[in-house]
């Protein structure tokens, strides 16, 4: 008796050890980072459990609606991607995806007061990125490698697309004077015509390209996952030589050009200042977000700019605000909890910030951050799943 | 908590997952391919440790005779019967725990190559950003290859067979099938302490299960590296101790495999006891079949 106690005991604990270790090693949980979007005075936050567009009040974080796809029932468990909201034509536009669900995949345009959906292009693969919106148009990328118009008056896409790319397009579309400039995890940056959706020229670079080039007059200026920053002619799309600059890690953002010097993060914690006609980086950059805490950090988000000052997000939590390569403030004043991988978004007076895991929106005030005061208010705290 | 963490990244998963990246840029970009030498790579490092394992199986199947010879005998006095088996295992140089190293070396391995995979073959913003922080600074050749080709015979190797359904299937089952196979091989045949023999009976069931149902719910790439691996230790334990445990399907019936289910058959059936002992009869003379053997080995080696 005691024998098969024994033997029972032991494939009852193999068969444990199994399922520990299955959940211990299950497929992480994909994720995208929280969209964030202000459009006057209106706060877009993809955030909550289960994710879903928040509409809020930009100066008291009141919510004025919701949206979540008719027919998807909010669940914790189910693993959904956003894209951030564009707003445009007096619509506010996002891309949802949810494993499983293919009769809701797609774009959807929603009433940005109420948050009541208007209508729906369904495509059936995930917009990570934050359509872009022209001309009564709205362009965007998805992971299956295509890039798609649709009209706004039709609801409809538009002839002649999509265009197909060799991989994910996960940054979003820059469309300037009828070209759509994309960039593809294909390490290729295509220029389309807008009406068309005719490719005008096609230029490969060294890396994967996941996020939006930056058009300064006639060139533009682009990070890849090789680490480096390339300039391009935006009529040719001619690779500018005399233009070298490279990083220490893979360059995930759009650079910003402040004053005369082109900012740009890396994921190797650093922010550089860059000549915009060599690439040379500029005296006394870079700053390492890093010396914050005397340990490694990483920059995902965008540089943005308030002021005089230049301000950077991190992995580790901190938003800086940086001067001559010198940190004029940071926050939190404590360790931070969470991540911030979204780039903060400047509207009026107002810094705004979503933390990855909380889900939480923030708001600094511009000026103060400029004197050199880095101090939040908590705008938003999404309610907690079931 | 987080030093624990670093620790393993920069021990396990950072050396590991490097090595399959240079290996996928040396390979033509087939990750699938990377994860085979890899395996290679992998069994070979570990041969120290498992050859001895091996030899063990071995040796403890040559045992089995003596060991139901002592049970026969000491059966009633458990103290006595365990006292006189660890006195056999000495003079013969087993050890009965042999083999928990060699698979406590290897669950650091398999957690450490199935992280290493979901972050190589990422394919969201977040598994990226983690994998740009895990290449080593030298290896920056890498960074062009990003993302990945994750695709093997259109299958995606970072997702699990639960994802991808259809013909994926056939992996978990290949896991299991493979690693039964493997398990067989090396556990003793039923033998003289029945509790043991029991033990090694469910094991040679259950360890398949148990894996099977990993592979069921981890990403196809580490079924690969499973398959590969049990391959490769079917081949080394046959040349060590044979290839007749590869004839599974000599004695295999049903009534055998339910009694490799109960455990209360304490290992008096299964496809092993039917091809090594040439009938009950005479493997219950344990105290003449010893003898038996060695009249043979005399007989060889005129």
């Amino acid at each position: 008796m005691t024998k098969r106690i024994r033997m029972i005991g032991a494939v009852l604990l193999l068969l444990l050890l199994g399922l520990v270790l299955s959940g211990c090693g299950a497929t992480p949980v994909a994720q995208n980072w929280p969209g964030l979007t202000v459009d006057g005075d209106t706060v877009y936050a993809i955030t909550g459990a289960p994710q879903e567009v928040h509409i809020l009040d930009a100066e008291t974080g009141a919510v004025k609606a919701t949206f979540m796809p008719q027919g998807i029932e909010g669940s914790a468990a189910a693993v959904s991607y956003w894209s951030p909201v564009t707003v445009g034509d007096g619509l506010a536009f996002v891309g949802f995806f949810q494993d499983r669900s293919d009769a809701s995949n797609g774009l959807y345009a929603i009433d940005p007061e109420t948050g009541q959906q208007q209508w729906r292009v369904l495509v059936n693969s995930q917009i990570l990125s934050k359509p872009a919106y022209a001309d009564g148009v709205v362009y965007f990328g998805t992971t299956d490698k295509m890039v798609y118009a649709v009209d706004v008056d039709s609801e409809g896409i538009v002839t002649g697309w999509p265009f197909e790319t060799d991989s994910a397009v996960w940054a979003s579309p820059l469309v300037v004077d009828g070209r759509v400039y994309v960039a593809s995890m294909d390490h290729v940056l295509y220029c389309l015509d807008a009406e068309t959706g005719e490719e005008i020229w096609q230029t490969e670079l060294g890396g994967a390209i996941a996020k939006q080039p930056l058009l300064v007059g006639d060139i533009l200026y682009v990070g890849a996952f090789d680490g480096r920053i390339y300039a391009i002619e935006a009529d040719s799309g001619q690779v500018v030589e005399g233009f070298d600059f490279q990083a220490g890690n893979w360059i995930w953002s759009t650079p910003l050009l402040a004053g005369d010097r082109l900012f740009v993060t890396a994921l190797d914690g650093f922010l550089y200042a860059l000549d915009p006609a060599t690439g040379d980086v500029q005296a006394p950059y870079p700053y390492n977000s890093g010396d914050i805490d005397g340990g490694k950090d990483v920059i995902r988000a965008n540089p943005v700019q308030v002021g005089e000052k230049i301000v950077i997000a991190t992995e580790k939590g901190y938003v800086i605000s940086v001067e001559d390569a010198q940190q004029v403030c940071s926050w939190p004043s404590g360790v931070p909890e969470f991540a911030v991988y979204t780039t903060p978004v400047v509207s009026g007076e107002k810094l705004y910030v979503i933390q990855q895991l909380s889900g939480q929106v923030y708001v600094f005030d511009a000026s103060a951050l400029e004197t050199g005061v880095c101090a939040a208010n908590l705008l938003y705290t999404p309610p907690e799943g079931d | 908590m987080g030093s624990i963490t670093d620790i393993w990244t920069v021990a396990i998963l950072q050396p590991m997952l490097n090595a399959l990246l240079w290996l996928y840029s040396v390979l033509g970009d087939q990750f699938w391919l990377a994860i085979m030498v890899f395996t290679v790579i992998i069994r070979g490092a570990m041969t120290p440790l498992m050859l001895p394992q091996q030899r063990s199986a071995k040796k403890m199947q040559e045992l089995q005779p003596k060991l139901k010879e002592l049970q026969k005998k000491y059966g009633k006095d458990r103290e006595r019967l365990s006292q006189e088996q660890m006195k056999l295992y000495r003079e013969a140089g087993v050890n009965p725990m042999g083999g928990c190293l060699p698979m406590l070396v290897q669950f650091p391995i398999w957690i450490g190559l199935y992280q290493s995979i979901i972050q190589a073959l990422g394919y969201q913003p977040l598994q990226l950003v983690n994998l740009s922080q895990n290449i080593y600074p030298f290896m920056q050749g890498v960074w062009a290859e990003v993302p990945l080709n994750r695709f093997f015979l259109g299958m995606d190797l970072a997702l699990t067979p639960q994802q991808l359904g259809g013909l994926t299937f056939a992996l978990p089952v290949l896991v299991a099938f493979t690693s039964w196979l493997q398990t067989k091989m090396t556990t003793p045949a039923g033998g003289g302490d029945s509790q043991a023999a029991g033990m090694g009976q469910s094991m040679t069931l259950m360890m398949p299960l148990m894996f099977g149902f990993f592979s069921l719910n981890f990403s196809t790439g580490l079924s690969f590296y499973f398959i590969v691996s049990n391959i490769i230790g079917i081949i080394t334990q046959g040349f060590i101790s044979g290839w007749e445990g590869l004839l599974f399907w000599k004695g295999l019936s049903l009534s055998n495999l339910s009694g490799l289910l109960s455990p209360g058959a304490k290992g008096q059936s299964g496809p092993e006891k039917s091809k090594k002992e040439p009938s009950p009869t005479v493997s219950q003379k344990g105290s003449t079949s010893g003898k038996k053997k060695r009249k043979k080995k005399r007989r060889r080696k005129r």
